[in-house]
């Protein structure tokens, strides 16, 4: 990550210093520090406490009070790193609140200071802990602080204004000019500060509307720096034509925008395109269960009523309906899947096969492993008895890739592309 | 001006008096001196006297309960007779979730571990009586040790099962059986209300109000006795000199801040805690510095954090988030998922013609990340597999929206206009 020195976030971090009372004078009981991700909330923390005796912990890995307790305790109890399985008894587990003040008190020398943070502590939805830790100066008489890093306002995690309040210091997402001075400090070695901030303001253009993250755009723009930077080793007079810098960059950028932001690794290389991207995720499924999965998917997202329609081989009679009662028909793709029985799916699969019917025992062990796969789900069944109710969840992209490797024309066979 | 002694004492000496580790309770002496006398007068009854008795201490949150209570100990300490003649047991109601570690505790803090050592009680309430009986010296065993019970979040303690401890206590008290006082500390009105019919019965009745109703001239002069110097701890001249610049020139200047926070919030802590900031940036000159409280009670008063986190959000996100009030106006409030939402957000991108125009994942990006923030929150459990079609509850109204899109300085031109248009749209009735 970043290391020094802190850009954008002086202000804050002087309201969170004082309240902490590192110059001088006791802590205050707790504070409570939120922000966007990434707007450098732990960045900002581990840079006040950086030399100071304090205890990092994610509220993730508080399952149940005890897991924080013991590991507040150990903490200071235990300095060195365990590497023996012998040393697991030096540890101490502490299964209440009432035993964890008994034994913090007696560790934590009375004119020592520690802060405790508590990172992501949205997670932390326990009341009475929350209370308990908001409230641990007092209740254990040492110069404790709690410190509470999140994504959300405190008011979020507390229904009412009764409730014992921490001091807030909020970090607003990075404004572009900080952003650039963040991004400058991942400067790579061997080119001058103003190309490389022309390249940084360029990266920071491309993604301002979408995000002001500043861990995100770092990684973007160390990664697509050598892009950036080749055709200056062809020919160094480049270096002062932005246009062609521009030029060069761009489709990287925008890959990286599809790629990298989202944190797809697999397409990285080259420029793929989201097309190539949906084919190379499908699992290779044996002939009839890429029909199967085809039929879950209309049976999914078609209404039972159109079956008649698009599977039964007829004259076009019926097609001359009215529009306006279609009109009112709710879209499915908006909606979400809908539940189909099992009877209904295998109807529509012989529909769209063309090949003699098989056996069913292979289709229906056919269907449980697309199960399996978590390609359709079985529907909570209103009765344990009745036929066992399934739902597609492969999205469009998926299936029609799908559908092309069989060559089955899908969107005609599907009503809400054939209003 | 206060050369003698260094700036770091004095912030060492305000941040302690402001702490809760403080021992100063001149404030509360000053404001509730009738309270006080009650609470050391039962105090002293049960102690000189072995009088028993049963109190509960009512008051809002940060209203200055234990500040009380302590300063009320304090007191008895210096009175003559007492010393050595009773113990103090405190409990927390957010610390002793249940009997069994209430009972352990109690004994730690009596100095009966010793006593009990490894005997085996059948009962709690058998054992309560041993601890108490522990406490009686003497020849004949007539006379006793006081002790005095302080329960904190008192109504926490009637959540435990059948209330064998406040049944205890208040049995013991009731019936003289030694000396005891018990005094909680509750923030709940209907206290007495969660006790059980034969802890009720036991209880005394007798109740201490803090309301914290203070008019504004009570109020600034608490501001002055918080901010004051104590002349134990500084030499004369040096705590002289800082309490007259304090009356002249600082509480003056804190006035109307301080009328303003007593307006909105009259708790002794949230009075203390405003006062932090400025104590703790006190000048090289050893001057506080008046306009940082002031900062501070404005930031407490104009502020919606959800507000402020939003104010500085992408363009996108504040796009999305015109396209959710549609969607709820539109449905009339219900629930929607992420599709809807991106049908309405390419019905923004064709409308506009904007540069905005972002595929899905990335829509959908950006959508999770509002999530996160926790402007839209999904419905219920994970019954639908599909994120994209999990349904969500939006958490903000359309006026808070346009205040946003107000601060919001990195908004586009012709996004920012698209959103006052939408907002201001009668047709769409937002």
């Amino acid at each position: 990550m970043l290391l020094e020195p802190l850009v954008g976030r002086q202000e804050q971090l002087e309201d969170l210093e004082t309240l902490l009372g590192l110059e001088c004078g006791i802590p205050v009981q707790s504070v409570y520090v939120y922000g966007d991700s990434g707007s450098g909330k732990t960045f900002c923390v581990k840079h006040a406490l950086r030399g100071l005796n304090h205890v990092w912990l994610n509220c993730i890995e508080i399952l149940m009070p005890r897991c924080a307790f013991s590991s507040i305790i150990n903490s200071l109890k235990v300095s060195e790193v365990l590497e023996k399985l012998e040393d697991i008894t030096k540890l101490t587990s502490c299964d209440t609140s009432s035993d964890f003040i008994r034994i913090f008190t007696q560790t934590l020398p009375i004119d020592e200071k520690l802060f405790i943070v508590f990172d992501d502590a949205h997670r932390l939805r326990d009341l009475d802990l929350l209370t308990f830790f908001l409230r641990l100066q007092e209740l254990s008489k040492r110069q404790v602080c709690c410190i509470f890093i999140s994504t959300v306002p405190f008011s979020h995690l507390v229904s009412t204004t009764d409730f014992f309040w921490p001091h807030e210091v909020h970090l607003p997402n990075y404004s572009q000019e900080e952003l650039c001075g963040v991004l400058i400090q991942a400067k790579a070695h061997g080119y001058s500060d103003e190309f490389y901030e022309s390249y940084v303001k360029l990266v920071i253009s491309m993604f301002k509307n979408v995000t002001t993250n500043a861990k995100e755009l770092v990684h973007i723009a160390k990664t697509n720096f050598e892009y950036y930077a080749a055709p200056c080793k062809l020919d160094p007079d480049i270096q002062s034509n932005s246009l062609k810098l521009w030029k060069n960059i761009e489709p990287y950028l925008k890959n990286a925008m599809d790629t990298v932001y989202l944190r797809d690794t697999d397409a990285r290389c080259g420029n793929s395109d989201g097309s190539k991207m949906a084919v190379k995720q499908i699992i290779e499924l044996p002939f009839y269960s890429k029909f199967l999965l085809i039929a879950a998917y209309l049976a999914s997202y078609n209404p039972a009523s159109t079956d008649k329609k698009f599977f039964v081989k007829r004259s076009n009679r019926e097609k001359r309906k009215s529009s306006a009662i279609r009109k009112q028909k709710p879209n499915y793709h908006l909606l979400g899947p809908r539940p189909f029985p099992l009877n209904r799916l295998l109807a529509i699969f012989h529909a769209i096969v063309d090949s003699p019917v098989e056996p069913r025992t292979v289709l229906s062990s056919q269907v449980s492993s697309l199960v399996h796969h978590k390609l359709i789900t079985q529907a909570a069944a209103r009765d344990p008895l009745s036929e066992p109710r399934y739902k597609c969840c492969v999205d469009f992209d998926y299936i029609t890739a799908i559908a092309k490797t069989v060559k089955f024309p899908v969107v005609e066979h599907l009503e809400d592309f054939n209003m | 001006m206060v050369a003698s002694s260094s700036r770091v004492d004095i912030i060492e000496y305000f941040t302690r008096k402001l702490s809760p580790l403080s021992e100063d309770a001149s404030a509360i002496e000053r404001l509730y001196p009738e309270v006080l006398e009650n609470l050391r007068g039962l105090f002293l009854r049960c102690v000189l006297n072995s009088e028993s008795n049963s109190m509960l201490v009512m008051g809002p949150r940060g209203s200055g309960k234990s500040v009380l209570v302590r300063a009320a100990l304090k007191l008895l300490d210096k009175e003559s007779g007492t010393r050595g003649n009773y113990s103090v047991v405190e409990l927390d109601g957010v610390v002793h979730t249940d009997d069994r570690c209430a009972l352990k505790d109690i004994t730690r803090q009596l100095q009966l571990e010793n006593v009990v050592g490894e005997r085996v009680f059948g009962s709690f309430a058998e054992n309560f009586q041993f601890l108490l009986d522990s406490l009686k010296s003497g020849v004949d065993r007539k006379k006793s040790k006081s002790s005095l019970f302080i329960l904190d979040n008192f109504e926490k303690f009637t959540q435990h099962k059948s209330q064998t401890l406040l049944y205890n206590l208040f049995d013991v008290a009731q019936s003289q059986q030694a000396p005891i006082a018990v005094v909680g500390l509750c923030s709940r009105l209907d206290t007495v209300e969660l006790l059980e019919k034969r802890v009720k019965s036991r209880f005394a009745h007798r109740f201490l109000q803090l309301s914290n109703n203070f008019d504004s001239d009570t109020y600034v002069e608490t501001a002055g006795i918080l901010l004051s110097m104590d002349t134990d701890r500084f030499s004369k001249k040096t705590a002289n000199e800082w309490n007259a610049d304090i009356a002249e020139r600082v509480i003056p200047q804190m006035k109307n801040a301080l009328v303003q926070l007593n307006e909105i919030d009259n708790t002794l802590r949230t009075l203390v805690d405003s006062l932090q900031q400025m104590v703790r940036r006190l000048g090289p000159d050893h001057r506080l510095e008046p306009s940082i409280f002031a900062k501070t009670v404005s930031r407490f008063t104009a502020y919606d954090p959800k507000l402020v986190v939003s104010s500085s959000i992408p363009a996108l996100q504040m796009v999305l988030l015109v396209c959710m009030l549609r969607l709820s106006a539109i449905y009339d409030g219900e629930p929607f998922n992420f599709e809807l939402l991106y049908k309405e957000y390419m019905r923004f991108v064709r409308s506009t013609k904007s540069s905005l125009s972002h595929p899905k994942n990335i829509v959908f990006k950006s959508f999770e990340s509002l999530c996160n923030l926790e402007l839209a929150q999904p419905v219920g459990g994970s019954l639908v597999s599909q994120k994209r079609y999990r349904l969500h509850h939006l958490h903000f109204c359309a006026q808070f929206v346009s205040e946003a899109a107000r601060n919001n300085a990195n908004l586009p031109t012709d996004v920012a206009q698209w959103i006052s248009t939408t907002l201001s749209d009668k047709a769409l009735g937002i």
